[in-house]
């Protein structure tokens, strides 16, 4: 057994288990930059949209429904955003 | 010559339990926080869209035929009715200078019942402590975000009649 050890190739020890080197990190960061960068520009869309059912909600209160129709005319225009940006994926990211 | 059918689904089955344990690991990637960001702005979409249509109704708004309240109505005294529609309360005042007077009797706060105090000739709401003028529904102090609707009332032979809802004094 010592023999047969000493004359094998030389081979890293094995201290815990678990995943190899590299397990974890993305293989293809500008990929997962160019993902997180779109989630962030979709996240900031829904908080903007999220103020205008605020506001929209405000203006209802007061009666002035003439805002609420342009507050509506918003949230169209930044759900068309967070369409365009889920729909369309960068070509370096494909 | 294939492998041995033990081994193979043994293989099988090695490969089934790791796919279930990045299943567990995993539930949501980052693509399926993307596509649920979508989603909600979806969603706020239609909800402005919703309020926009007017999906809530206002108490105190629409029309309704003509309806008698009372007989006669006394100087600072005030009378509770429903108009236009059986669950929308209203309120008549004959105020002090003579002046007859009908509103809508549900705070634009929170929809709280609203009081007439004669000592002070104001529409009160105990909830929040909303105050309304008598004399043209307005808001006074408190936080209510629109005057009270208005009911017009009229005053005939057989007593005094609502006879439809009109906005307030500014614009509300």
């Amino acid at each position: 057994m010592t023999q047969e050890r000493r004359r094998g190739p030389r081979r890293a020890r094995i201290r815990s288990t678990g995943p190899g080197p590299g397990a974890g990190w993305d293989r293809s960061p500008w990929r997962a930059a160019m993902l997180h960068a779109r989630i962030a520009m979709v996240a900031t869309v829904v908080l903007g949209q999220l103020w205008g059912l605020t506001v929209a909600l405000d203006a209802w209160l007061r009666g002035e429904t003439g805002q609420v129709w342009w507050l509506l005319g918003f949230q169209a225009l930044s759900f068309l955003i967070a369409l365009a940006v889920w729909l369309t994926v960068p070509r370096q990211a494909r | 010559m294939g492998e041995p059918f033990e081994v193979r689904r043994r293989d099988e089955a090695s490969i089934g339990a790791l796919l279930d344990r990045i299943r567990e690991d995993a539930p949501i990637t980052r693509r399926d926080y993307l596509r649920i960001l979508v989603t909600v702005s979806g969603g706020l979409l239609i909800g402005t869209g919703v309020v926009a249509a007017g999906a809530f109704r206002r108490h105190g708004v629409g029309s309704a035929p003509a309806r008698r309240i009372t007989a006669a109505l006394q100087s600072g005294r005030a009378v509770y009715f429903n108009y236009p529609r059986p669950d929308d309360q209203a309120i008549a005042l004959r105020l002090f200078d003579g002046t007859l007077v009908g509103y809508s009797a549900i705070c634009t706060h929170l929809a709280c019942s609203v009081v007439w105090r004669p000592d002070r000739e104001d529409l009160h709401c105990p909830c929040h402590n909303g105050l309304f003028d008598a004399t043209t529904g307005g808001v006074l102090a408190g936080p209510p975000p629109r005057p009270l609707q208005r009911v017009v009332l009229e005053e005939r032979p057989t007593g005094i009649w609502a006879v439809g809802t009109a906005e307030g004094p500014d614009g509300g």
